[in-house]
């Protein structure tokens, strides 16, 4: 726990300060009249038998660790959707994709509202996947599992919602190949961990927004597999949320 | 335009949590003169039986099973400073220590560092006289298993060492295939938080202490045509102090990079002909892999090279030049060297490149596997094959087992250098 800590001093507490800051003034930013809208990260499920689906970009900075002199900031599409099951109960599914690494994940929630607050709790199953073919330098292949159990708040302040989410992140199983040398790995361990605050609120009609962003600590990233990290550290991710929810 | 606001703050917090974090590193033991204090070098008899792969009876939790133990010197005119390295087979841990005896007890005293993480400490240990010290001082050792123990103690950061490790003595090193351990960068990344920066002369001469047996440095162009070693295309704060320049090093003299840069860890930025005078005259490497960057001319690498050939005869060294061929661009410029084909080269292209060129070395990359097929015809012909750059360890392990390779180019030299010797 001490290596969080220590990733996380100097100019980076300062950073911090400024996103506490940025979750208490908005409250006194937004309006006063509540409305109900459509959600994808706030912790309240679809109607019943209905589906809440969302379409947007996410883009991951990996650390420098890995990249060096490079500042890789490759966008994934999204694709988030929720299915009613309950009044508290939904079912969610997602897909991020760049075409040569893909993930997808598959879990339950649990919700509960108390007037203008809401609370959440989540477990995710996802299976990552990707591949790096180039002739005469790549022949590489991975993939593997990830659960992630979560707890997300909410604050309805009527025509936005605040969103704060704690994710857990298990590596399960990942396996890696390069010509035909396969290597797999059975960790089933705690890797990391992310916090996200994110808001949504109408964009246009019938659309609303999601805007977040992801401050995840974990050894591994699925979608650096193919940098064949051999830190053992807990590294530093930010990842910018955008959404659309249909 | 509220929302705006919330964005733009959210905006600042993402910037200000990417700041650039700086992680200590526990730098040579001050205490060491205390704890060798008035001890006598190591005969090289005693040097040489003291090699070997230990058992790790005490500690083996975080340091693995096993340690392969390895002498390295660095030499200073007629004087030569040995070192004893443990190479560990978890989170590519290592130790540097220096040694001394007094009487029949061996004392050791150095820092030990994981690769793989941001640990580092330091390290205390004995051989006492009962416990293999009277052996190793004999005129000529007898060693079998069991009959050294090395007791030592570790200390994680800046602490005190206090808790216990027991090294027992296993068997001799593996010496069955030859393999070239290469160090990147003249032996490790400035990012995995060496004591010394990558590409500087003191990583060369520190790069056996790693477990290298050759080198692979990045030579790249001053403003005025001075071939120094610099990896990155542009100057920046991975890699040098704060200064006051910007761009590419090629936008300034050698002159005006001597006066304002100095890298991660104070050093002088070497030219070239420095790099090689160390790894010739002060280092027992074997060979230097040249990484030739796109801005560097091959015809100035090529008189370098042809130059620190001749010393190397003269100086009766077992010492190798290969000018690396990353790119057609570089080919081209190498064959327009007159005899080309007898110019000594490594080739990261195809098999058929390196058989048009006559390259003493085809190196691919890791990312295609072992490639037994191909690895095999290059032997055929007379040529070896290395691989880049492979710091995996599963990896690493499964290359050395199931692979042909004659070399490795990597980051954790000591990683390739554990698995190569517990054979």
């Amino acid at each position: 726990m001490s290596h969080v800590f220590s990733i996380l001093r100097g100019k980076q507490w300062r950073g911090l300060l400024v996103l506490v800051m940025s979750i208490l003034l908005l409250p006194s930013l937004a309006w006063t009249q509540q409305a109900n809208f459509p959600s994808i990260y706030y912790p309240s499920p679809p109607p019943e038998q209905q589906f809440q689906v969302s379409v947007g970009l996410i883009q991951i900075t990996p650390p420098k660790e890995l990249t060096e002199e490079v500042w890789v900031r490759a966008p994934a599409f999204d694709l988030h959707a929720l299915y009613g099951l309950s009044p508290h109960w939904s079912l969610d599914g997602r897909a991020l994709s760049q075409v040569i690494q893909n993930h997808f994940s598959v879990g339950a929630r649990w919700n509960h509202s108390f007037g203008d607050f809401a609370v959440g709790a989540g477990y995710d199953v996802a299976y990552w996947f990707g591949f790096l073919e180039v002739v005469d330098a790549f022949d590489s292949k991975a993939h593997g599992w990830f659960n992630y159990p979560s707890v997300t708040v909410g604050y309805n302040l009527g025509k936005v919602r605040l969103i704060g989410k704690a994710e857990a992140i298990l590596d399960l199983y990942h396996a890696s190949s390069v010509g035909e040398n396969e290597i797999a790995t059975d960790k089933n361990k705690l890797v990391g961990g992310s916090f996200m605050v994110a808001m949504e609120q109408t964009f246009w009609k019938q659309t609303q927004l999601t805007l977040g962003f992801r401050a995840t600590l974990t050894k591994f990233h699925w979608m650096t597999w193919a940098l064949f990290s051999t830190f053992n550290q807990y590294l530093f991710y930010p990842e910018i949320i955008i959404g659309f929810i249909l | 335009m509220r929302s705006l606001v919330a964005v733009a703050l959210l905006l600042a917090a993402l910037v200000s949590l990417s700041c650039r974090k700086d992680t200590p590193v526990v730098g040579p033991d001050s205490t060491a003169s205390l704890f060798l204090g008035d001890t006598k070098p190591f005969k090289p008899a005693t040097r040489a039986a003291m090699e070997g792969v230990y058992r790790v009876v005490q500690g083996q939790d975080f340091f693995g099973d096993l340690v392969a133990l390895k002498w390295s010197g660095v030499a200073n005119g007629v004087d030569t400073t040995f070192y004893l390295s443990g190479f560990f087979g978890r989170d590519a841990a290592y130790f540097v220590l220096s040694t001394g005896s007094l009487d029949s007890t061996l004392f050791f005293s150095g820092q030990w560092r994981k690769l793989m993480t941001t640990e580092s400490g330091l390290f205390h240990g004995v051989v006492l006289s009962h416990a293999g010290g009277r052996q190793l001082m004999n005129p000529s050792p007898v060693i079998g298993k069991d009959s050294i123990t090395i007791s030592g103690t570790w200390g994680n950061g800046e602490e005190n060492p206090t808790k216990y490790i027991v090294l027992q003595y296993d068997r001799p090193l593996y010496r069955g295939k030859d393999l070239e351990i290469i160090g990147h960068r003249g032996g490790g990344r400035t990012s995995d938080l060496l004591p010394v920066s990558e590409n500087s002369v003191e990583i060369i001469e520190y790069a056996e202490r790693l477990g290298c047996t050759a080198i692979e440095i990045d030579v790249r162009p001053t403003k005025d045509g001075v071939p120094v070693l610099y990896h990155d295309n542009t100057l920046n704060l991975r890699l040098v102090q704060k200064n006051g320049l910007m761009g590419k090093m090629e936008d300034y003299t050698y002159d005006q990079l001597q006066g304002l840069i100095r890298l991660i860890h104070g050093e002088r930025l070497p030219t070239f002909r420095e790099a090689l005078d160390v790894a010739l005259y002060r280092t027992q490497i074997r060979m230097v892999y040249i990484d030739t960057k796109p801005t560097m001319p091959v015809q100035s690498l090529y008189e370098i090279q042809q130059e620190y050939i001749q010393k190397a005869t003269a100086a009766g060294r077992r010492f190798e030049l290969l000018i690396g061929l990353p790119s057609d661009e570089k080919v081209a410029e190498f064959k327009a060297i007159p005899n080309y084909t007898q110019v000594p080269s490594l080739c990261e292209l195809t098999v058929d490149e390196t058989r048009a060129l006559n390259s003493r070395v085809w190196c691919p990359r890791f990312t295609q596997g072992t490639q037994n097929d191909l690895v095999a015809q290059v032997h055929a012909e007379g040529r070896r094959a290395f691989v880049w750059t492979l710091d995996s360890p599963p990896y690493i392990n499964e290359f050395l087992t199931n692979g042909n390779f004659d070399g490795i180019l990597t980051n954790y030299a000591s990683m390739v250098a554990y698995y190569h010797y517990v054979r």
